[in-house]
């Protein structure tokens, strides 16, 4: 089963289901693409928050790979830029506190008010500098924030054995735990 | 803290050094179980493009020429000249493994994961550098590729099979005193001619900032320069990756490179952000975020 349909018969009968999603590396892209695919064409509208892959590489693979162009906004901070806003993107600048991250979230989530959902890609990228324990409190408050305005979400995760002690925290948060992609 | 030596050269670097991240590269995969291979040929195929374009080996058009440097190249530096399948040049070729298999020791292939305990450290023996680089290139590129930054986990857990293997040989000193550890890191990759020089300093008080400064540090001019300029945010030097591990067991993690100056005779200064791994995001944290309104 594809990571689509494997989110697809899990979640289609929760109305705003915050979704774990655990990805093989080998087959990370894919796995993103196709949750990227069901919360687009389920819920219209999304905010992606990109910590792993400059939102400009993330518009050209979505476009090529049929995502309707500006059905996304950003929330970037893995660009080498300093702050600033563009029509579909804040850029925060690279890898910034997690303090930082929930600000600029906050402030998206007020002014895109057209946005019907919330993707985070990935926590496993939030391991590198910060400690478990940080990442999955990090994790429980937007988690929290999410559904106190009723938005349904994605959480993608790298299966690494150095996300284990978070998965087990966030799948508890999470209405559905998704483990995708075994190699065809 | 710092080591010279003077009259390296660096063409060529200790064939331990280039076990030791052979070994760690496929450690640090081996729990994806045979999907590593994917991976594997991933990198595989980025670093025989590496040596084209470096015109190490001659191209893929021309199949028997391909073949011939090639097999130059991995006979001169004691390798076995078995030719990697993913080559669309050699198709057909009886042998199955990729080229980071190739490479890596015989005892690797042997035990399938266990410690090289029967080893010997081969400080005598060299590789070329061009070699040493392709792995470092043809492993970031493909992580990058495939994982964006997160790869740097994996990087990281390099870095530790990396220690781990050279503690093992012999090759670095243990200690429990984090300080002489790092010394004796510094100074087996200065004697193996990974670079002339590293000095180290942390700025700020509380310290905040890794200062890095190198003498014809060869990672950097060419494949950190690279991957840089291809957009890709990992550091996979492994002085640094082995330092970092170092580094963690005191409680401290490694943030954005902000500042990078590299000369083209091989002198760079970099500066980290440095931090304590814990308590980045608080209750306090936490509770502030709850209280914004959306």
């Amino acid at each position: 089963m594809s990571v689509r349909e494997l989110i697809d018969k899990q979640a289609s009968s929760i109305e705003k289901p915050v979704v774990l999603l655990r990805v093989n590396p080998v087959v990370y892209q894919e796995g993103v693409m196709g949750a990227m695919k069901y919360f687009s064409e389920r819920f219209g509208m999304g905010l992606y928050v990109t910590l792993n892959k400059p939102c400009a590489v993330l518009q050209g693979a979505f476009e090529k790979d049929g995502l309707t162009p500006g059905s996304l906004v950003y929330l970037d901070s893995i660009t080498n830029t300093p702050e600033r806003r563009t029509e579909s993107c804040h850029y925060l600048g690279r890898m910034r506190e997690l303090t930082d991250i929930c600000i600029a979230l906050a402030n998206m989530m007020s002014e895109e008010k057209e946005v019907k959902f919330v993707f985070v890609d990935s926590v496993s990228t939030l391991m590198i500098y910060n400690d478990s324990k940080s990442v999955a409190r990090f994790c429980h408050s937007v988690i929290e924030k999410l559904r106190s305005v009723s938005l349904p979400a994605a959480l993608v995760l790298v299966e690494m054995e150095e996300g284990n002690d978070v998965l087990a925290q966030l799948a508890q948060f999470c209405d559905v735990y998704v483990k995708g992609g075994e190699l065809k | 803290m710092s080591r010279r030596v003077p009259g390296v050269t660096y063409k060529r670097i200790d064939r331990t050094a280039m076990d030791a991240l052979l070994y760690a590269l496929l450690k640090s995969l081996d729990y994806m179980g045979e999907q590593r291979r994917v991976i594997l040929d991933r990198m595989g195929s980025v670093m025989l493009q590496y040596l084209v374009e470096t015109g190490t080996v001659r191209s893929p058009d021309r199949p028997s020429e391909f073949d011939q440097s090639l097999k130059r190249l991995l006979i001169k530096n004691g390798y076995s000249p078995s030719i990697p399948m993913q080559s669309k040049a050699v198709a057909g070729a009886p042998s199955s493994l990729n080229l980071v298999e190739i490479l890596t020791p015989t005892d690797r292939h042997l035990d399938g994961g266990a410690f090289p305990k029967s080893s010997v450290s081969r400080e005598k023996e060299k590789v070329d550098w061009v070699l040493y680089e392709m792995v470092l290139y043809g492993m970031t590129k493909a992580l990058d590729d495939q994982l964006g930054v997160q790869a740097q986990l994996i990087l990281d857990r390099i870095g530790t099979g990396m220690l781990d293997y050279l503690l093992e040989l012999g090759a670095i000193e243990r200690s429990d005193d984090p300080k002489i550890l790092i010394q004796s890191v510094i100074d087996y990759f200065v004697k193996a001619g990974y670079a002339k020089s590293f000095q180290f300093e942390l700025e700020g008080a509380p310290p905040d900032t890794f200062v890095s400064r190198y003498e014809s540090a060869r990672y950097y001019t060419t494949v950190f320069r690279r991957i840089q300029k291809e957009g890709s945010a990992l550091l996979s030097c492994p002085l640094c990756l082995v330092g970092h591990s170092i580094w963690a067991t005191q409680g401290w993690k490694f943030g954005d490179i902000f500042e990078v100056r590299i000369k083209s005779d091989g002198k760079v200064l970099m500066k980290a952000k440095v931090f304590p791994s814990i308590g980045r995001f608080t209750e306090k944290d936490a509770l502030r975020f709850s209280h914004m309104k959306v």
